[in-house]
Protein backbone atom coordinates (compact mmCIF):
# COMPACT_ATOMS: atom_id res chain seq x y z
CA UNK A 1 0.00 0.00 0.00
CA UNK A 2 1.26 3.51 -0.87
CA UNK A 3 2.24 5.25 2.43
CA UNK A 4 0.52 8.65 3.39
CA UNK A 5 -2.46 7.39 1.12
CA UNK A 6 -5.87 7.44 2.07
CA UNK A 7 -6.46 3.98 2.49
CA UNK A 8 -2.93 3.77 4.32
CA UNK A 9 -4.30 5.71 6.88
CA UNK A 10 -7.21 3.53 7.20
CA UNK A 11 -4.58 0.43 8.15
CA UNK A 12 -3.39 2.51 10.93
CA UNK A 13 -6.94 2.75 12.34
CA UNK A 14 -7.17 -0.57 11.72
CA UNK A 15 -4.18 -1.53 13.47
CA UNK A 16 -5.11 0.54 16.60
CA UNK A 17 -8.30 -1.18 16.58
CA UNK A 18 -6.90 -4.68 16.90
CA UNK A 19 -3.94 -3.66 19.35
CA UNK A 20 -6.94 -1.58 21.58
CA UNK A 21 -9.10 -5.11 21.38
CA UNK A 22 -6.00 -7.06 22.27
CA UNK A 23 -5.18 -5.41 25.35
CA UNK A 24 -8.65 -6.30 26.00
CA UNK A 25 -9.24 -9.14 25.21
CA UNK A 26 -5.57 -10.52 26.76
CA UNK A 27 -6.12 -9.83 30.31
CA UNK A 28 -9.66 -11.85 29.78
CA UNK A 29 -8.13 -15.12 27.98
CA UNK A 30 -5.43 -15.61 30.28
CA UNK A 31 -7.70 -15.30 33.25
CA UNK A 32 -10.01 -18.12 31.31
CA UNK A 33 -6.50 -20.22 31.36
CA UNK A 34 -4.92 -19.27 34.88
CA UNK A 35 -7.79 -19.09 37.08
CA UNK A 36 -9.69 -22.22 38.55
CA UNK A 37 -13.09 -22.34 37.57
CA UNK A 38 -15.06 -23.40 40.48
CA UNK A 39 -19.19 -22.48 39.75
CA UNK A 40 -21.32 -23.31 42.81
CA UNK A 41 -25.34 -22.46 42.38
CA UNK A 42 -24.42 -19.50 45.08
CA UNK A 43 -21.53 -18.31 42.81
CA UNK A 44 -23.85 -17.73 39.76
CA UNK A 45 -26.37 -16.62 41.55
CA UNK A 46 -27.48 -13.22 41.00
CA UNK A 47 -25.58 -10.76 43.76
CA UNK A 48 -27.73 -8.75 45.68
CA UNK A 49 -25.12 -7.52 48.84
CA UNK A 50 -25.55 -10.79 50.06
CA UNK A 51 -28.93 -11.48 49.63
CA UNK A 52 -30.99 -13.74 47.99
CA UNK A 53 -32.52 -12.51 44.78
CA UNK A 54 -36.60 -12.20 44.87
CA UNK A 55 -38.95 -11.36 41.73
CA UNK A 56 -38.82 -10.88 38.42
CA UNK A 57 -35.82 -8.41 36.91
CA UNK A 58 -37.99 -8.44 33.68
CA UNK A 59 -40.85 -6.03 35.04
CA UNK A 60 -42.64 -3.77 32.67
CA UNK A 61 -42.75 0.33 33.46
CA UNK A 62 -45.98 1.41 33.99
CA UNK A 63 -47.62 3.66 30.90
CA UNK A 64 -48.40 6.48 32.37
CA UNK A 65 -44.48 6.98 33.29
CA UNK A 66 -44.35 8.17 29.39
CA UNK A 67 -43.97 12.14 29.68
CA UNK A 68 -40.60 11.32 31.51
CA UNK A 69 -39.51 9.42 28.50
CA UNK A 70 -41.09 12.65 26.97
CA UNK A 71 -39.08 14.94 28.73
CA UNK A 72 -35.55 13.24 28.49
CA UNK A 73 -35.99 12.61 24.71
CA UNK A 74 -36.90 17.06 24.88
CA UNK A 75 -34.06 18.05 27.64
CA UNK A 76 -31.51 15.49 27.06
CA UNK A 77 -31.26 13.65 23.68
CA UNK A 78 -32.33 16.77 21.82
CA UNK A 79 -29.07 18.64 23.06
CA UNK A 80 -26.77 15.32 21.66
CA UNK A 81 -28.27 15.49 18.13
CA UNK A 82 -27.82 19.62 18.10
CA UNK A 83 -24.13 20.30 18.86
CA UNK A 84 -23.03 18.22 15.90
CA UNK A 85 -25.70 19.44 13.75
CA UNK A 86 -24.79 23.37 15.20
CA UNK A 87 -21.03 22.42 14.92
CA UNK A 88 -21.54 21.72 10.94
CA UNK A 89 -24.24 23.88 10.28
CA UNK A 90 -22.45 25.92 7.97
CA UNK A 91 -21.77 23.18 5.55
CA UNK A 92 -25.10 21.26 5.50
CA UNK A 93 -27.07 21.48 2.65
CA UNK A 94 -30.67 22.38 2.92
CA UNK A 95 -32.11 18.64 3.47
CA UNK A 96 -29.96 19.38 6.90
CA UNK A 97 -31.74 22.10 7.77
CA UNK A 98 -34.73 20.38 6.83
CA UNK A 99 -34.33 17.19 8.75
CA UNK A 100 -33.41 19.19 12.00
CA UNK A 101 -36.51 21.70 11.94
CA UNK A 102 -38.70 18.18 11.19
CA UNK A 103 -37.35 16.92 14.39
CA UNK A 104 -37.83 19.96 16.46
CA UNK A 105 -40.96 20.37 15.42
CA UNK A 106 -41.43 17.05 16.15
CA UNK A 107 -39.84 17.59 20.02
CA UNK A 108 -41.35 21.36 20.27
CA UNK A 109 -45.21 19.36 19.74
CA UNK A 110 -44.52 17.16 22.83
CA UNK A 111 -43.21 19.87 25.19
CA UNK A 112 -46.46 21.62 24.27
CA UNK A 113 -48.31 18.72 25.14
CA UNK A 114 -46.46 18.72 28.24
CA UNK A 115 -47.08 21.78 29.32
CA UNK A 116 -50.71 21.42 28.59
CA UNK A 117 -50.68 18.20 30.25
CA UNK A 118 -49.62 20.27 33.79
CA UNK A 119 -46.37 18.30 33.82
CA UNK A 120 -43.95 20.71 33.68
CA UNK A 121 -45.52 22.16 37.25
CA UNK A 122 -43.56 21.59 39.89
CA UNK A 123 -46.11 19.61 42.74
CA UNK B 1 16.78 -31.55 35.62
CA UNK B 2 14.60 -31.47 38.00
CA UNK B 3 14.89 -29.38 41.13
CA UNK B 4 11.96 -29.81 43.58
CA UNK B 5 13.42 -28.35 47.03
CA UNK B 6 13.01 -24.54 47.01
CA UNK B 7 16.02 -24.03 49.18
CA UNK B 8 18.33 -25.74 45.88
CA UNK B 9 16.40 -23.48 43.61
CA UNK B 10 16.94 -20.53 45.09
CA UNK B 11 20.60 -21.20 45.42
CA UNK B 12 20.97 -21.77 41.65
CA UNK B 13 19.05 -18.64 41.09
CA UNK B 14 21.69 -17.04 43.12
CA UNK B 15 23.96 -18.79 41.55
CA UNK B 16 23.16 -17.48 38.37
CA UNK B 17 22.35 -13.98 38.99
CA UNK B 18 25.95 -13.72 39.61
CA UNK B 19 26.90 -14.90 36.61
CA UNK B 20 24.33 -12.35 34.95
CA UNK B 21 21.71 -14.85 34.26
CA UNK B 22 18.25 -14.22 35.80
CA UNK B 23 16.20 -17.08 35.71
CA UNK B 24 12.40 -17.16 37.79
CA UNK B 25 9.82 -20.03 37.70
CA UNK B 26 6.28 -19.67 36.34
CA UNK B 27 4.88 -19.99 39.50
CA UNK B 28 6.85 -17.37 40.94
CA UNK B 29 5.60 -14.96 38.54
CA UNK B 30 1.91 -15.96 38.80
CA UNK B 31 2.51 -15.62 42.26
CA UNK B 32 3.89 -12.57 41.97
CA UNK B 33 0.68 -11.03 39.82
CA UNK B 34 -1.82 -12.29 42.38
CA UNK B 35 -0.56 -11.12 45.29
CA UNK B 36 0.91 -7.40 43.99
CA UNK B 37 -3.15 -6.76 43.23
CA UNK B 38 -5.02 -8.45 45.76
CA UNK B 39 -8.71 -6.58 45.38
CA UNK B 40 -10.36 -6.69 48.25
CA UNK B 41 -14.46 -6.46 48.74
CA UNK B 42 -16.03 -2.91 49.51
CA UNK B 43 -17.88 -3.42 52.33
CA UNK B 44 -17.72 -2.49 56.14
CA UNK B 45 -19.52 -4.15 59.04
CA UNK B 46 -18.72 -1.49 61.82
CA UNK B 47 -15.95 1.05 63.31
CA UNK B 48 -13.07 -1.50 61.90
CA UNK B 49 -14.18 -0.38 58.49
CA UNK B 50 -14.09 3.53 59.31
CA UNK B 51 -10.14 2.58 59.60
CA UNK B 52 -10.42 0.19 56.87
CA UNK B 53 -11.00 3.33 54.67
CA UNK B 54 -8.89 5.40 56.05
CA UNK B 55 -6.18 2.63 54.52
CA UNK B 56 -7.46 3.12 51.39
CA UNK B 57 -7.25 6.76 51.32
CA UNK B 58 -4.08 9.26 51.06
CA UNK B 59 -2.45 9.33 54.13
CA UNK B 60 -2.11 5.43 54.93
CA UNK B 61 -2.48 4.77 51.01
CA UNK B 62 -3.21 0.99 50.43
CA UNK B 63 -2.13 1.72 46.91
CA UNK B 64 1.39 1.20 47.35
CA UNK B 65 0.83 -2.57 48.33
CA UNK B 66 -1.55 -2.90 45.20
CA UNK B 67 -5.03 -3.47 47.38
CA UNK B 68 -6.75 0.10 46.65
CA UNK B 69 -9.34 -1.20 44.15
CA UNK B 70 -12.01 -1.95 46.66
CA UNK B 71 -14.57 -3.72 44.39
CA UNK B 72 -18.12 -3.04 44.76
CA UNK B 73 -19.11 -6.71 43.68
CA UNK B 74 -17.63 -9.90 44.58
CA UNK B 75 -17.18 -11.03 41.34
CA UNK B 76 -14.39 -9.04 40.83
CA UNK B 77 -12.57 -9.45 44.48
CA UNK B 78 -9.87 -11.83 45.80
CA UNK B 79 -10.05 -9.95 49.22
CA UNK B 80 -12.80 -10.33 51.94
CA UNK B 81 -11.74 -7.94 54.94
CA UNK B 82 -14.10 -8.64 57.56
CA UNK B 83 -13.67 -5.04 59.17
CA UNK B 84 -16.63 -5.17 62.14
CA UNK B 85 -18.50 -7.14 64.16
CA UNK B 86 -20.54 -9.92 62.73
CA UNK B 87 -24.32 -10.29 64.01
CA UNK B 88 -26.30 -13.30 63.76
CA UNK B 89 -28.31 -11.82 61.21
CA UNK B 90 -25.34 -10.69 59.28
CA UNK B 91 -23.20 -13.79 58.95
CA UNK B 92 -25.28 -15.92 56.13
CA UNK B 93 -24.29 -12.38 53.53
CA UNK B 94 -20.98 -12.76 54.83
CA UNK B 95 -20.88 -16.48 54.40
CA UNK B 96 -22.89 -16.20 51.04
CA UNK B 97 -20.60 -13.19 49.66
CA UNK B 98 -17.54 -15.23 50.58
CA UNK B 99 -18.78 -17.99 48.28
CA UNK B 100 -19.77 -15.48 45.50
CA UNK B 101 -16.23 -14.67 45.01
CA UNK B 102 -13.70 -16.15 42.59
CA UNK B 103 -11.60 -18.57 43.70
CA UNK B 104 -8.47 -17.87 44.42
CA UNK B 105 -9.85 -15.76 47.59
CA UNK B 106 -8.19 -15.23 50.92
CA UNK B 107 -10.27 -13.35 54.29
CA UNK B 108 -8.49 -10.92 56.48
CA UNK B 109 -10.62 -10.64 60.10
CA UNK B 110 -10.19 -6.95 61.05
CA UNK B 111 -10.55 -6.32 64.60
CA UNK B 112 -11.58 -8.45 68.13
CA UNK B 113 -15.03 -8.35 67.01
CA UNK B 114 -14.35 -10.21 63.51
CA UNK B 115 -12.02 -13.08 65.11
CA UNK B 116 -13.81 -13.78 68.51
CA UNK B 117 -16.71 -11.11 68.89
CA UNK B 118 -14.57 -9.00 70.85
CA UNK B 119 -16.15 -6.63 73.51
CA UNK B 120 -19.77 -7.78 71.89
CA UNK B 121 -18.86 -11.45 73.07
CA UNK B 122 -21.88 -12.04 75.23
CA UNK B 123 -24.09 -10.82 72.95
CA UNK B 124 -27.24 -12.96 72.14
CA UNK B 125 -27.12 -12.09 68.78
CA UNK B 126 -23.10 -11.58 67.53
CA UNK B 127 -21.11 -14.27 66.06
CA UNK B 128 -17.95 -15.35 68.23
CA UNK B 129 -15.74 -15.30 65.51
CA UNK B 130 -16.32 -15.39 61.65
CA UNK B 131 -13.64 -17.87 61.20
CA UNK B 132 -16.68 -20.34 62.56
CA UNK B 133 -18.20 -20.58 58.87
CA UNK B 134 -15.19 -19.56 56.74
CA UNK B 135 -11.54 -20.10 57.01
CA UNK B 136 -9.48 -16.87 57.16
CA UNK B 137 -5.93 -16.17 56.11
CA UNK B 138 -4.72 -13.22 58.68
CA UNK B 139 -5.80 -12.19 61.49
CA UNK B 140 -5.37 -8.69 62.80
CA UNK B 141 -6.12 -8.13 66.71
CA UNK B 142 -6.95 -4.40 67.83
CA UNK B 143 -9.89 -2.62 68.61
CA UNK B 144 -10.17 -1.30 65.90
CA UNK B 145 -6.79 -2.01 64.72
CA UNK B 146 -4.64 1.00 63.39
CA UNK B 147 -4.24 1.57 59.47
CA UNK B 148 -0.52 0.19 59.53
CA UNK B 149 -2.49 -3.07 61.55
CA UNK B 150 -4.42 -3.43 58.28
CA UNK B 151 -1.01 -2.78 56.00
CA UNK B 152 1.45 -5.26 58.21
CA UNK B 153 -2.04 -7.49 57.28
CA UNK B 154 -1.73 -7.33 53.95
CA UNK B 155 1.77 -7.92 53.97
CA UNK B 156 1.73 -10.37 55.50
CA UNK B 157 -0.98 -12.16 53.45
CA UNK B 158 0.61 -11.32 50.54
CA UNK B 159 4.45 -13.57 52.24
CA UNK B 160 1.53 -16.25 52.40
CA UNK B 161 0.48 -15.87 48.98
CA UNK B 162 4.22 -15.93 47.58
CA UNK B 163 4.82 -19.05 49.35
CA UNK B 164 2.12 -21.19 48.16
CA UNK B 165 2.67 -23.19 45.42
CA UNK B 166 0.05 -23.10 42.97
CA UNK B 167 0.75 -24.84 39.62
CA UNK B 168 1.35 -28.81 40.83
CA UNK B 169 4.14 -30.85 39.62
CA UNK B 170 2.44 -33.53 40.89
CA UNK B 171 -1.11 -34.64 41.34
CA UNK B 172 -2.12 -32.77 45.16
CA UNK B 173 1.07 -30.77 45.14
CA UNK B 174 -0.85 -27.65 45.91
CA UNK B 175 -0.94 -25.91 49.49
CA UNK B 176 -3.61 -23.06 48.02
CA UNK B 177 -6.82 -24.61 48.18
CA UNK B 178 -8.13 -22.99 45.17
CA UNK B 179 -6.37 -24.91 42.76
CA UNK B 180 -7.22 -28.22 43.95
CA UNK B 181 -9.71 -30.60 41.98
CA UNK B 182 -12.35 -30.25 44.75
CA UNK B 183 -14.83 -28.12 45.77
CA UNK B 184 -14.47 -24.74 47.68
CA UNK B 185 -18.10 -24.04 48.58
CA UNK B 186 -19.23 -23.51 52.32
CA UNK B 187 -22.75 -24.27 53.62
CA UNK B 188 -24.76 -20.54 54.29
CA UNK B 189 -25.97 -20.47 57.74
CA UNK B 190 -29.84 -19.86 58.00
CA UNK B 191 -31.50 -17.81 61.05
CA UNK B 192 -33.16 -20.28 62.83
CA UNK B 193 -35.59 -19.99 66.26
CA UNK B 194 -33.10 -19.69 68.47
CA UNK B 195 -29.63 -19.07 66.93
CA UNK B 196 -27.79 -19.83 63.54
CA UNK B 197 -28.03 -23.13 62.05
CA UNK B 198 -25.54 -24.76 61.76
CA UNK B 199 -23.84 -22.92 64.40
CA UNK B 200 -20.58 -23.61 62.84
CA UNK B 201 -19.18 -25.27 59.83
CA UNK B 202 -16.98 -28.25 61.68
CA UNK B 203 -15.30 -28.47 58.22
CA UNK B 204 -13.50 -25.06 58.79
CA UNK B 205 -13.28 -24.75 62.70
CA UNK B 206 -11.58 -26.77 65.00
CA UNK B 207 -11.69 -25.04 68.65
CA UNK B 208 -9.67 -26.44 71.34
CA UNK B 209 -11.24 -28.56 73.55
CA UNK B 210 -11.87 -27.03 77.05
CA UNK B 211 -9.48 -28.11 79.30
CA UNK B 212 -10.51 -27.79 83.10
CA UNK B 213 -8.19 -28.37 86.04
CA UNK B 214 -9.63 -29.56 89.17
Amino acid sequence: MEPYSYNYNYLLVAVLGLLGAGFGLAPILIARVLAPRKPSSTKNSVFECGLEGSGDPWIQFHIRYYHYAIAFVIFSIEAVFLMPWAAAYLELPWTGILGMALFLLLLAEGLIWMWSKGYLEWK
Amino acid sequence: MEISDPQEMEGLRSELQKAGVFVTTMEFIYNWGRSSSIWPLQFGLACCAIEMICTAGARFDLARFGAEVFRPSPRQADLMIVSGTVTKKMAPQVVRLYNQMPEPKYVITMGACAISGGPFKQGYNVLKGVDRFIPVDVHIPGCPPRPEALIHALVTLQKKISAQTTLPREQGDVSNRAYDKGDQHYPVPQLGAHDIVPPFNPEVWHPEPVRRDS
